[in-house]
C-alpha cells in the first residue's frame, strides 16, 4: 500500500534538490547569473529524480507521471524567477514598495520606462545569441523567440485575445 | 496509465472550459479567474471520477486503482494547469521580449538600432497596460493621480524581494 506514496517522496526530493541547488549556486557564484545557476538546478533535480526512479518498481507510465510532474515544477520554478528578473509588474511594484506614499504615473515612468525595458532586452537578446550586432543595428540571429512569439499569437487567436 | 490519463485529462478539461469562457466574455480580473476555472474544472472532474469509480464497477478498469494514483493524477494536472497560468500572462499582454523578435523578422537583414526601436515601442506600449493590468488585478489603487500598493501587491512585492535577496540577485526588470 505504502508504495503507492513513494511518488510523492521521490518529486518532493527532485524539486527540494532542484531549489536548494539553485540557490546554493546563485549566492556562491553570483556572477554566473541566476539562469545558469537555475540551469544547475534542473539537471540536479533531474538527476536526483532518475536515482530514486531506479531504485523504485513502478510502471513506465507512473514514471513518466512522475517526470511530467517534475518537468511541471520546473517551468513553474522558471518563470517565478524569470518574473523576478524580467517581469515589468513585479519592477514596478517593486519601485512602489519604495514610496509608502506611492507614485503618479509621471513619476513611475520616470523610474522604470519604454526605454530600459527595451535597453535590458536588447542586451539579454544579444548574450543569448538571439541577435547580433552590425555596426549600431541589430539583426536577428536565431529564430527560437519568433517561433514562441508565433505560439502566442496562436493561443491568442484561440482564446479570442485582441493584439495590444 | 490510469493516473497519466485522468491527470491529464482533468488539466485538459480545465483548459477547454477556460476557451469557452474567454470566447464568451474575457474576465476583466483574468489571472485570478484563470485560476479559480482550473481549480473548480479539476475538482468537480475529480469527484465526477471518484463517483464513477464507486458506482460504476465497469469505470474502473479506465480510472486509478489506488488513493496515492489518485493523488498522482491530481497533482499532475495541479501541475500542468500551474505552468499554463504562469504562461498566460505572455498571451494576454504583449511581452517585451516577443514583440521585439517579431520586429526584428519584419525588418530582416536591415535590422533595427536602439534609437528606431526607441521611437517604435513608448511608454503607452510597454509601461501603460501593466499599470491598467495591476490595477484590474487589484495589485495597486489610485488616489487621485498616485498609485499606491494594495495588501495583495504589497504581499507579491514582499515574496519576490525576499527571493531576489535569497539568491544575492539585484533589481529586475
Amino acid at each position: 500500500m505504502a508504495t503507492h506514496f513513494y511518488w510523492i517522496l521521490m518529486v518532493g526530493c527532485a524539486c527540494v534538490t532542484c531549489i536548494t541547488v539553485h540557490v546554493t549556486s546563485s549566492r556562491l557564484l553570483p556572477h554566473q547569473g541566476t539562469y545558469r545557476s537555475f540551469a544547475a538546478g534542473s539537471v540536479a533535480g533531474l538527476a536526483a529524480l532518475a536515482a530514486l526512479s531506479a531504485t523504485m518498481h513502478a510502471s513506465a507510465a507512473s514514471h513518466l507521471v512522475n517526470l511530467t510532474i517534475y518537468l511541471c515544477f520546473v517551468y513553474v520554478f522558471f518563470h517565478f524567477n524569470n518574473m523576478g528578473e524580467t517581469a515589468r509588474r513585479i519592477r514596478l511594484i517593486g519601485e512602489l514598495l519604495d514610496e509608502p506614499n506611492g507614485l503618479t504615473y509621471v513619476e513611475l515612468v520616470a523610474r522604470y520606462n519604454a526605454r530600459e525595458i527595451i535597453d535590458r532586452r536588447i542586451d539579454r537578446m544579444v548574450g543569448s545569441g538571439q541577435l547580433r550586432i552590425e555596426g549600431e543595428r541589430f539583426v536577428a540571429a536565431q529564430s527560437s523567440f519568433l517561433m514562441m512569439a508565433h505560439c502566442m499569437r496562436l493561443l491568442k487567436r484561440i482564446l479570442n485575445v485582441p493584439p495590444a | 496509465m490510469a493516473a497519466l490519463f485522468l491527470g491529464s485529462f482533468l488539466a485538459l478539461a480545465g483548459f477547454l472550459v477556460h476557451v469557452a469562457i474567454w470566447r464568451r466574455r474575457r474576465p476583466r480580473s483574468s489571472g485570478s479567474s484563470l485560476i479559480k476555472i482550473f481549480i473548480s474544472t479539476i475538482a468537480t472532474g475529480t469527484i465526477v471520477a471518484a463517483a464513477a469509480f464507486f458506482v460504476f464497477p465497469s469505470a474502473r478498469a479506465g480510472l486509478p486503482a489506488h488513493l496515492g494514483d489518485w493523488i498522482q493524477a491530481v497533482t499532475l494536472a495541479l501541475a500542468l494547469a500551474a505552468a499554463y497560468v504562469l504562461t498566460y500572462p505572455a498571451i494576454e499582454v504583449e511581452s517585451p521580449t516577443l514583440l521585439l523578435a517579431e520586429l526584428f523578422d519584419a525588418t530582416g537583414a536591415q535590422g533595427l538600432t536602439r534609437s528606431e526601436l526607441h521611437r517604435r515601442l513608448g511608454n503607452d506600449v510597454l509601461v501603460r497596460p501593466r499599470v491598467q493590468d495591476m490595477l484590474d488585478e487589484k495589485l495597486v489603487e489610485l488616489s487621485g493621480p498616485r498609485y499606491l500598493l494594495t495588501p495583495k501587491g504589497r504581499a507579491l512585492g514582499a515574496l519576490f524581494v525576499a527571493w531576489r535577496t535569497c539568491l544575492r540577485a539585484s533589481r529586475g526588470g
